[in-house]
C-alpha cells in the first residue's frame, strides 16, 4: 500500500509542481494592444483626432444651420435634422472631444519634457475650448479622474475660459523657457513639425480666439484687451502658417480611412463610392444664391456642378426638387474636397478675419484692412480659384472693408466674408461666430412642413451618456432649450 | 441502443470466474423479447455456485453444469430467469427488459466518472442516441430540443447550418457565457464545436441542470452542462457495420404576411403625388417602397427606360405567384454515415465515417461535411488505456451580407432586406440573369435597393473549417480500493473565410440620373468613374474552429490535462466511500488574423496581393490557463442514502495574480425511500422512490484575457507610412476583478410507479449569481468611456418537471403507447446592478433595447411607447389624430420564454412506431426588427392594415382638459391625417419600439417520425442483421399568436446574451421532411 500512496503522490506532486506561478503570470501582458505609449506616438495620434473631430460628421448639423448645407431630397431617413428635433443621442461630440482632452492630459501627465508638455496644454485648451462652445458648462477641474470620481461636477463656463487663458499663457511661457533637454517633438508633431515658434502662434491665435469670443461680456473686455495686447508681439497664425495637421493623408481606406478627415466626411472611397454623408447632404441654396449673386467664382470650387454643369441646391428642410436631369443636386465640390489635404483646426482664413476683428474691435493694433482682404486672398487661393489673387483682387473692389464705417459694419463685413471663407472649413467655429454675433443675418430656417422654429438653433443638448452616467450633476444644468438656452458669450 | 449502453456497463460491473468442470454442457442462445436479437454478455451462473461463463457475441453459451442445477440468466436492464435444468442440454433463454431500472441505469457525471443515477443529488437527464437523432438533425443540439425539463435549446436561424442557442435554468450572467457548458468524453469542449459533432456517434448526452452536478469542473461549471459521451465500440460484440442513410427537403414555411394591394411610391412629390390634395396619382416604377396607388391591373411602366428608351411594362397587380416566394428554393439536404464496431473483453474498437451535404432555401447555399471518428480501448492487466479521435472538415458557400449599396464590405443590408424591398407588382424572376438589360446595375427597377440575384451571384462567403478533438486516457487499477487516471485531450479548429464582393462598373447612362432628380444606384455609389472595385476579406481564426473572439469559451481551441485519483472501500458493510483527487490544468488559446481590401486590382481576382492602396490588417491573440485541484467525497449507505462533497480551487490567469484562487464547494445528498424504509419495499404502487438536495458555489470568471490593465490602441488612420499614432484606450480596466459566483440550491424527487410504466420527476431550485462582470458606462468626462466592475445580483428560480407514462405495453396490449412530457417554469430576477445604476443595455436595434433592469426578469425588451392614458389608451392629437412618441423607455417583458412545455408521444404497433415531440413556449416578447424593416418597405400587411386609409387610431383617446389636468375623452371623430407613409413610415407609432413588439409564444410539431422495423425481411438477406426505415420531418407545424404572422419567435440576431431581437438576417421559418434508412450488417 505504501508502494501505491507514493505513486499517487508523486504524480499529484509533478502534476503541481508543473504549474508554476510564472505559468500563470507569464500570461499578463496583453500581445494585442500595446500597455505603454512613449509621448510622440500619444502626439501624433491626439493631434490627427482632434483634426478628425472639428472635420467629422458631428459638426454637419451646424452646416446646416449655417445655410452650407441641406439634407438630400430624394431620401426619406433622418428628417429629425430638418425638423430639429436632434435628440441626446445625435451629434454627440461631447465623447470624442473628453476622449481626446483625456489623451493630452496623460501627455502632460507623462512630463516629457517643456515642449511636449506645453503642446499638450495648448490642445487641452483648444478642445475645452470646442467643448464650452458646444455645451456651455462642462466638466473641468474634476475631469479625468478615473475610477476615483466616475461623476465630476459641472464647472461654470466663464470661469473655465478664465482658466483657459490663463494655461495658454502658462504654455507660451514654458516653450520659451525650453531647455536643450528638453526633447522636441520633431515629426512626431504632425502640426508643425517641431516649429515651437509656430506653436506659440497657434497659442497666441487661439488665446484671441478665447479673448474676442467672450466680446459680448462687457465686464471682462477691459482685462482680455490687455492680455491679447501683451502678447500680440508674439505673433499670430497666417496665410502661410495655418493651423492644421497632416500626419501624410493619403486617398486609402485602409485602418478606418487614410483620407483627409474632411474628404472622409463628404467625399469618396478610395475606389470613388460616395461616403455617407455625401449622400445624406448636398449644397445648400441659400449659400449658392450668396455667393451668386455676389459673383463669387469660389462657387464652383466649393460646390460641384451636376453633370448639365450647373450648381443647385435645397433649402434646408426642403423636400423637393424639380425632376429634370438639369436639375441634380451638387455636392460639396474640387475646393474643399481633396483627400491629401491638410486637416484644418485653425485656418489661415479664420485667423485673418479674427485678426481684423480683433484690431477693429481694439483687442489687439494692426490694419484691420489688410487682414479682411487677406483673408478673403487666401480664401481663394486655398480653394483653388484660378488666378487667385487677380480674381480676389476684383472681388475685393466690389465688397471693399468699411474702412471708415461703424464698428457694427465692420465687425458685420468681416464675419460675412468669414463665413464664405469657412465654408465648410470652420462649421463649427462659424456656428460660434453666428450666436456671437447674428451674422450673416438671414440664414433661412428650415423649411420643413411643419417646422416652426423661433429662431436658429442656439444651444445643443448634453449626450445621453452623461444623463444616464452622470444625472445628478448634468441634472442641475437644467433643461436645456435648443431655441432659448445659451452658451455664456453669445448674443 | 440501450442495449449497447448496458453491455459496456456489464464490463465494468461484472467479475465472473469461469470454471471448467465436468459434468454435462449445457449450450444455448440468450436473444431479447424486445427485438429478438441476441444479447452478448449476458451472465450465465449455476445457482449457488461460482461457475458460470458470459455469452458470445452471437448471444451463445456453453456451460459445463452439475446435475439438478438451475442456472440463473441475468443482464443489467433485463429481469433476471431462473431456469431448472431438465434433460435437453440446449436452452435458449428470452430475456424481457427490466422494469425496475430507473435507480440504476448509469449515467457519466462530471469527468467522465459513471454512476448509479440512485446516487445523483441533483436533476439530470440522460437522452440517449436513439432520441437524441430521432429527427436526424445535424446539430445534435436541435435533437435534445423539447426533450429535457430546463434546457432551451433555441435555433438562432435557419441557414444551411444553423447555429443553436442552449441554457439550462436561464440566464444567470448578464454579460458573461450563459450556454450550458459541453463535455465531450471528460473533456470541455466550446458551445461553438456541437455542429462538429456527428449526432450518430453519440451514445448518450446526460444533461445536468444544475451547477451542483458539475462543479467539479470548478468555474466552467456554473451554467450546468451536456456531458456527451461518443460511441466506444462494443466491447463484448461481433464485429458490427452500420450504415444510414438520410435524405431530407427543406421548404419556406411561412412568408411573413405580406400586403398585396399597392405598389410602388416612396413619398416623392409631382407628378407622382398632386402637389395640391396630396393624393397619390401615379405609382414610382423606380421606386423600393410600396406606399403607392392601389394595384388597378392596368399596363404600368416599371423603373427606368433603358438607354434606347426601351421601357418595360407589367401589369400594375401583385403577380400570380407573389415574386417574393417564388424567389426562395427547395433546399436538400443527404446524409450518408457508416460505422464499423468491433471488441472483445480487452479490446473495443470504433470507426465512423459521415458525410453531409445539404444546400438551403436561399438559392445555391451549400454546406458540405465530412469527418472520421476512431475511437479504442484496451486493457493490459491492471492498465487500461483508451483513445478517441474526431477530425471533422466543413465547407460552406453562402451568400455574404449586402450588396454594393455601403460603403463597406459589409453592406449593412441583407438578402432578405432586398426582398422586402421588392414591391409585389415587380416580376422578381425576370431578373435571375444579372447581365441582361433592366436586371443589370444600370437599368434595375430599383434606385434605392440591389437586385436580390446580384447579391446572390456576386456577394459570397466561402468558409472553410478543419476540426479535430483528441484524447488519450489511462487508468492504472493497481489494487481494488485505488485508482489513477489520467486524461489529455485537445480540441483545436481551423476557421478560414474568405469574403468576396465582385466590381461594378456603372454606364455613364446609370450615372445621369436617368429618373431626373430622384436618383439612381448609379449617381449614389457610382463616385466619380462609376466603378466600385471589388473587395476581399481573409480570415483564419485558429481556435474552435469558428470566427469568435468573446470573452470564452467560445472562439478558443483547448489543450487539457487531468490527472485523478479514486479510493474506494466499503467500511462496516454498509459505508461505500467513494474518495477522488484530481488535478487539472488548461490553456485555451485563440489567433485570428485578417485582412482586407475594399479596393482589389482586377476584377473578380481575390487576392489580398492584387490591390490598389494598402490591405487593413489585423491580429489577435488571445491566450488563458487555469489550474484547478479538486476532492470529491462520495458516501453511500446501505445501497440507499447518498451524500456527496466536492471543493474545487482554480487559479486562473485572467485574475490579478495575488487574487486569483478561488474555492467551490458543493454537497448533495440523495435518499432511495423505497429502499430506506422496508414497509415500502417490493410495494405494487410505488416502486421507486427518492428524494434529493444539493447546494453548491461556482465561480465564473466573465472577464477577456488582459483585462486587468489599461492599454493603448492604433489611432484611427495610423500608421501614414512611417508616423504611427496612438491613443489611450477608452476601457478603465479593473486589477480587482473577481469572478462571478453562483450559489444554488436544489431540491428535488424521482418517483417511479406501478412497475416504472410512470416515472415523474420534480425539481426546484434557486440560483443567485453575484459579482456580475460589468463594463459599466462611464461619463466621459471621467477620462474613460466605460469602466469594469463587478457588482450586480441575478436570481434564477424555477421548477422541472417530468412525467413519462407507458399506457400501453406490447406484452399486454400488442399496441405500445408513452407519453412523455416535461414542463418548466423559469424565473429570473435582478436584484442589483452597479451603484445606483437602473439597467444595463446588453443589445439594441433601432429604438428597441435589451437590457438588464434592477427588479426585473433578465433579459428585458424595452424602447419607446406612444403616449398613453393611465388606462393604457393611446392619445392622439386632437386634430391631426396622431400619437406622440413617449420618450420613456417602456418595459416590455422578457425576452425569455417563462413556461416551456415540451411533450413526446411514441406509438407503436408491430413494426410501426410513430413518435411526435412538440414543444409549447411562451412568457416572452422579441422585438421584429425584420417586421419594422418591411414596414419601412411598405410591403408588411401591418403597414395596410387600415386599408392605407385616414382611420381613427384604435382605442385612442384625446385629452379634452389641459395638459395639467387631463381629461382623456375616447376618441371616435378623429382620424389620422396621412393614413398612408405619413403614419406608416414617419411619426410616433412608426419610431416606436411598441409598434413591433410581438409575443414570442409558439407551437411547434418539432420532430415526427414514422419508422418501421423492416429487419425479418431484411433478414432475409445474407448479412444484415437489423434494418430500419423512417419518415422524418422537422417543425412541420407551427401555431403562432394572432398578430404575429411573420417570422420564427425563436430565432435571435445575436448568439449572444442579447436574445429577443430578430432581424432581417434571419430567413423565414421552414418545414423539414425526409426519409431515413439504417441497415446494420
Amino acid at each position: 500500500m505504501k508502494k501505491y500512496i507514493s505513486i499517487i503522490l508523486t504524480v499529484l506532486t509533478v502534476a503541481a509542481s508543473s504549474c508554476k506561478k510564472t505559468y500563470l503570470d507569464e500570461l499578463k501582458d496583453n500581445p494585442n494592444t500595446p500597455s505603454v505609449a512613449s509621448p510622440s506616438l500619444l502626439l501624433s495620434g491626439s493631434l490627427k483626432t482632434t483634426a478628425s473631430i472639428i472635420n467629422g460628421g458631428n459638426f454637419v448639423q451646424y452646416g446646416g444651420y449655417l445655410g452650407y448645407l441641406s439634407r438630400s431630397t430624394g431620401f426619406q431617413v433622418f428628417a429629425n435634422f430638418d425638423q430639429y428635433q436632434i435628440t441626446t443621442n445625435d451629434f454627440n461630440s461631447f465623447t470624442p472631444l473628453f476622449n481626446n482632452a483625456a489623451n493630452y492630459n496623460a501627455l502632460i501627465g507623462a512630463n516629457a519634457g517643456a515642449n511636449y508638455t506645453a503642446i499638450a496644454k495648448i490642445m487641452l485648451v483648444y478642445d475645452f475650448q470646442a467643448l464650452v462652445d458646444n455645451y456651455n458648462n462642462v466638466p473641468y477641474s474634476q475631469a479625468f479622474q478615473g475610477s476615483k470620481n466616475f461623476t465630476p461636477a459641472y464647472d461654470d463656463a466663464s470661469k473655465i475660459y478664465d482658466d483657459l487663458l490663463v494655461q495658454i499663457d502658462a504654455a507660451i511661457k514654458m516653450i520659451q523657457g525650453a531647455g536643450a533637454g528638453d526633447v522636441n517633438p520633431g515629426v512626431a508633431d504632425i502640426m508643425f513639425g517641431g516649429d515651437m515658434t509656430k506653436w506659440i502662434k497657434f497659442a497666441n491665435t487661439l488665446k484671441l480666439r478665447l479673448a474676442v469670443r467672450q466680446s459680448n461680456i462687457a465686464s471682462k473686455t477691459a482685462s482680455l484687451k490687455a492680455a491679447t495686447q501683451a502678447t500680440q508681439s508674439l505673433g499670430y497664425l497666417d496665410a502661410s502658417t495655418p493651423g492644421s495637421v497632416n500626419p501624410g493623408y493619403t486617398n486609402n481606406d485602409a485602418n478606418g480611412g487614410q483620407q483627409n478627415p474632411l474628404y472622409l466626411n463628404f467625399g469618396y472611397t478610395q475606389s470613388g463610392a460616395s461616403q455617407t454623408n455625401n449622400q445624406i447632404y448636398q449644397a445648400n441654396t441659400y449659400s449658392i444664391q450668396f455667393l451668386q449673386n455676389n459673383n463669387d467664382p469660389r462657387l464652383t470650387r466649393i460646390y460641384a456642378p451636376n453633370p448639365s454643369g450647373n450648381v443647385v441646391g435645397s433649402y434646408f428642410g426642403g423636400t423637393v426638387t424639380a425632376p429634370v436631369a438639369a436639375q441634380t443636386p451638387s455636392k460639396f465640390g474640387p475646393g474643399v474636397l481633396n483627400p491629401t489635404a491638410r486637416g484644418i483646426l485653425i485656418s489661415s482664413e479664420e485667423s485673418l478675419f479674427l485678426q481684423a476683428e480683433a484690431v477693429a474691435a481694439g483687442y489687439i493694433t494692426g490694419d484691420a484692412q489688410a487682414l479682411y482682404n487677406a483673408g478673403i486672398t487666401t480664401s481663394f487661393s486655398n480653394l483653388g480659384v484660378p488666378n487667385a489673387s487677380s480674381a480676389a483682387a476684383t472681388y475685393i473692389a466690389n465688397h471693399a472693408y468699411p474702412t471708415g464705417g461703424t464698428f457694427a459694419q465692420q465687425q458685420q463685413a468681416i464675419i460675412v466674408q468669414k463665413w464664405v471663407a469657412l465654408n465648410p472649413f470652420g462649421e463649427f467655429e462659424m456656428f460660434n461666430e453666428l450666436r456671437r454675433t447674428g451674422y450673416p443675418a438671414g440664414i433661412p430656417l428650415s423649411i420643413y412642413p411643419g417646422v416652426n422654429a423661433p429662431n436658429q438653433v442656439t444651444r445643443i443638448q448634453y449626450p445621453t451618456i452623461e444623463y444616464a452616467a452622470n444625472a445628478a450633476n448634468v441634472g442641475a444644468q437644467g433643461t436645456i432649450n435648443i431655441f432659448t438656452s445659451k452658451i455664456f458669450w453669445a448674443k | 441502443m440501450k442495449k449497447l449502453l448496458l453491455v459496456s456497463l456489464c464490463f465494468l460491473s461484472l467479475f465472473v470466474t469461469q470454471v471448467y468442470a465436468q459434468n454435462r454442457t449445457i449450450t444455448g442462445t440468450v436473444v431479447a423479447k424486445d427485438d429478438g436479437l441476441p444479447i452478448p454478455g449476458v451472465t450465465v451462473k449455476v445457482k449457488g455456485t461460482t461457475i458460470g461463463t458470459q455469452t458470445s457475441p452471437s448471444g451463445k453459451y456453453s456451460l459445463s453444469v452439475p446435475a439438478n442445477s438451475t442456472l440463473v440468466v441475468s443482464f443489467i436492464g433485463y429481469t433476471a430467469q431462473e431456469i431448472k435444468l431438465g434433460a435437453g442440454s440446449v436452452v435458449n433463454v428470452t430475456l424481457s427488459p427490466s422494469v425496475n431500472q430507473i435507480g440504476e441505469v448509469v449515467v457519466t457525471g462530471a469527468l467522465g466518472i459513471k454512476r448509479q443515477a440512485k446516487e445523483q443529488g441533483a436533476a439530470a437527464t440522460t437522452i440517449t442516441n436513439k432520441t437524441l437523432t430521432e429527427s436526424k438533425a445535424t446539430n445534435f443540439t436541435v435533437g435534445l430540443t423539447a426533450k429535457v425539463a430546463g434546457l432551451v435549446v433555441s435555433t438562432l436561424d435557419n441557414g444551411v447550418n444553423p447555429t443553436t442557442r442552449f441554457v439550462l435554468r436561464g440566464n444567470r450572467h448578464i454579460l458573461g457565457n450563459n450556454y450550458a457548458l459541453v463535455v465531450l468524453n471528460g473533456v470541455p469542449i466550446s458551445p461553438n464545436e456541437v455542429n462538429t459533432i456527428n449526432p450518430d456517434d453519440i451514445e448518450s448526452v446526460n444533461v445536468l441542470n444544475g451547477a451542483g452536478a458539475a462543479a467539479l469542473y470548478g468555474s466552467d461549471a456554473s451554467n450546468g452542462a451536456l456531458i456527451i459521451t461518443t460511441v466506444h465500440g462494443s466491447p463484448n460484440g461481433a464485429p458490427r457495420v452500420s450504415y444510414t442513410n438520410n435524405f431530407l427537403l427543406e421548404k419556406l414555411s411561412y412568408l411573413p404576411s405580406f400586403q398585396t394591394k399597392f405598389g410602388s411610391y416612396g413619398g416623392e412629390g409631382s407628378p407622382f403625388q398632386d402637389p395640391i390634395t396630396g393624393f397619390i396619382t401615379t405609382p414610382a416604377g423606380f421606386e423600393n417602397q410600396s406606399y403607392g396607388p392601389a394595384y388597378n391591373g392596368k399596363p404600368t411602366q416599371l423603373g427606368i427606360p433603358l438607354e434606347d428608351g426601351t421601357v418595360q411594362i407589367y401589369p400594375y397587380a401583385t403577380r400570380p405567384v407573389d415574386p417574393r416566394r417564388a424567389f426562395f428554393v427547395t433546399g436538400y439536404g443527404e446524409e450518408n454515415n457508416l460505422s464499423y464496431s468491433s471488441g472483445d473483453a480487452n479490446n473495443s474498437f470504433n470507426l465512423s465515417a459521415n458525410n453531409l451535404m445539404k444546400s438551403g432555401i436561399t438559392p445555391d447555399e451549400r454546406f458540405k461535411r465530412n469527418s472520421v471518428r476512431v475511437s479504442a480501448a484496451k486493457t493490459y492487466g491492471i492498465f487500461k488505456a483508451d483513445f478517441t479521435a474526431n477530425y471533422v472538415q466543413s465547407y460552406q458557400n453562402s451568400v455574404g451580407f449586402g450588396g454594393y449599396d455601403g460603403t463597406s464590405l459589409d453592406g449593412g443590408r441583407s438578402l432578405l432586406s432586398a426582398l422586402y424591398n421588392t414591391p409585389s407588382w415587380v416580376p422578381l424572376d425576370k431578373y435571375k440573369d444579372i447581365t441582361k438589360p433592366f436586371a443589370d446595375v444600370n437599368t434595375f427597377y430599383n434606385s434605392y435597393g440591389v437586385n436580390p440575384y446580384w447579391i446572390i451571384k456576386n456577394d459570397r462567403v466561402d468558409t472553410r473549417v478543419d476540426h479535430l478533438t483528441a484524447s488519450f486516457g489511462g487508468t492504472l487499477t493497481p489494487t481494488k480500493w485505488f485508482d489513477l487516471s489520467y486524461r489529455l485531450s485537445e480540441n483545436f479548429g481551423v476557421g478560414q473565410q474568405q469574403f468576396r464582393r465582385s466590381a461594378v462598373q456603372f454606364s455613364q447612362y446609370a450615372m445621369s440620373d436617368p429618373t431626373g432628380g430622384y436618383g439612381t444606384q448609379g449617381q449614389s455609389y457610382g463616385g466619380s468613374t462609376g466603378h466600385i472595385a471589388g473587395q476581399v476579406q481573409n480570415r483564419t481564426q485558429f481556435g474552435d474552429g469558428s470566427f469568435d473572439t468573446g470573452i470564452g469559451p467560445q472562439g478558443y481551441s483547448r489543450i487539457q490535462q487531468d490527472v485523478f485519483a479514486t479510493f474506494h472501500k466499503t467500511f462496516y458493510n454498509d459505508f461505500k466511500v467513494n474518495f477522488l483527487l484530481g488535478n487539472s490544468i488548461w490553456q485555451a488559446y485563440l489567433n485570428q488574423q485578417q485582412n482586407n481590401s475594399t479596393n482589389l486590382l482586377v476584377d473578380n481576382f481575390y487576392n489580398i496581393g492584387s490591390i490598389l492602396g494598402t490591405p487593413a490588417t489585423s491580429q489577435f491573440t488571445q491566450k488563458i490557463r487555469q489550474i484547478g485541484y479538486f476532492g470529491d467525497l462520495n458516501i453511500g449507505y446501505k445501497d440507499f442514502a447518498f451524500i456527496e462533497a466536492t471543493l474545487r480551487n482554480d487559479h486562473d490567469s485572467r485574475l490579478s495574480s495575488g487574487i486569483r484562487s478561488f474555492w467551490y464547494p458543493s454537497v448533495k445528498g440523495s435518499v432511495v425511500f423505497t429502499d430506506a424504509i422496508p414497509a415500502l419495499k417490493n410495494n405494487k404502487v410505488i416502486n421507486y422512490g427518492k428524494i434529493r438536495a444539493s447546494y453548491s458555489q461556482v465561480g465564473a470568471v466573465n472577464v477577456s484575457p488582459y483585462s486587468t490593465t489599461n492599454t493603448y490602441s492604433p489611432t484611427s488612420g495610423f500608421p501614414y507610412g512611417n508616423t504611427g499614432g496612438l491613443t489611450l484606450g477608452d476601457r478603465l480596466n479593473n486589477p480587482l476583478i473577481k469572478p462571478e459566483l453562483t450559489k444554488e440550491i436544489e431540491f428535488g424527487t424521482d418517483l417511479s410507479f406501478f412497475n416504472s410504466r410512470i416515472n415523474a420527476s420534480a425539481t426546484y431550485y434557486k440560483s443567485n449569481t453575484r459579482n456580475q462582470t460589468l463594463p459599466i458606462s462611464v461619463s466621459p468626462t471621467s477620462g474613460y468611456n466605460s469602466a469594469t466592475v463587478n457588482i450586480g445580483e441575478v436570481q434564477n428560480t424555477g421548477y422541472e418537471f417530468k412525467l413519462d407514462v407507458t399506457v400501453l405495453t406490447k406484452e399486454q396490449n400488442n399496441f405500445y403507447l408513452n407519453l412523455g412530457g416535461n414542463f418548466t417554469i423559469q424565473n429570473s430576477l435582478v436584484k442589483s446592478l452597479t451603484n445606483g445604476l437602473p439597467s444595463i443595455t446588453i443589445a439594441s436595434q433601432g429604438s428597441a433595447l435589451i437590457q438588464a433592469r434592477v427588479g426585473q426578469p433578465f433579459p428585458i425588451l424595452v424602447g419607446a411607447d406612444v403616449n398613453r392614458d393611465p388606462q393604457g389608451r393611446v392619445i392622439v392629437d386632437a386634430t391631426t389624430g396622431y400619437p406622440s412618441t413617449n420618450s420613456t423607455l417602456q418595459n416590455f417583458g422578457q425576452t425569455v420564454p417563462k413556461y416551456l412545455l415540451g411533450l413526446t408521444q411514441t406509438l407503436s404497433y408491430k413494426f410501426v412506431t410513430l413518435t411526435a415531440t412538440s414543444e409549447f413556449r411562451t412568457g416572452g416578447v422579441f422585438y421584429n426588427a425584420s417586421l419594422a424593416s418591411a414596414t419601412a418597405a411598405g410591403i408588411s400587411a401591418y403597414s395596410a392594415s387600415a386599408d392605407r386609409q385616414a382611420f381613427i387610431f384604435p382605442n385612442s383617446v384625446i385629452n379634452t382638459g389641459t395638459a395639467a389636468n387631463p381629461v382623456y375623452t375616447p376618441n371616435t371623430s378623429v382620424t389620422i391625417l396621412d393614413g398612408n407613409q405619413g403614419f406608416w413610415n414617419a411619426g410616433a407609432f412608426y419610431n416606436s419600439t411598441a409598434a413591433y413588439v410581438n409575443s414570442a409564444a409558439f407551437w411547434k410539431l418539432r420532430e415526427a417520425n414514422l419508422a418501421f422495423d423492416i429487419s425479418p425481411w431484411a433478414r432475409k438477406v445474407k448479412y444484415i442483421k437489423k434494418a430500419s426505415f423512417a419518415l422524418i420531418g422537422r417543425n412541420l407545424l407551427m401555431l403562432r399568436p394572432k398578430g404575429q404572422k411573420f417570422i420564427d419567435p425563436e430565432f435571435s440576431a445575436l448568439a449572444g446574451n442579447g436574445t429577443g431581437i430578430i432581424n432581417t438576417y434571419q430567413l423565414p421559418p421552414t418545414r423539414l421532411f425526409g426519409a431515413s434508412l439504417n441497415i446494420q450488417f
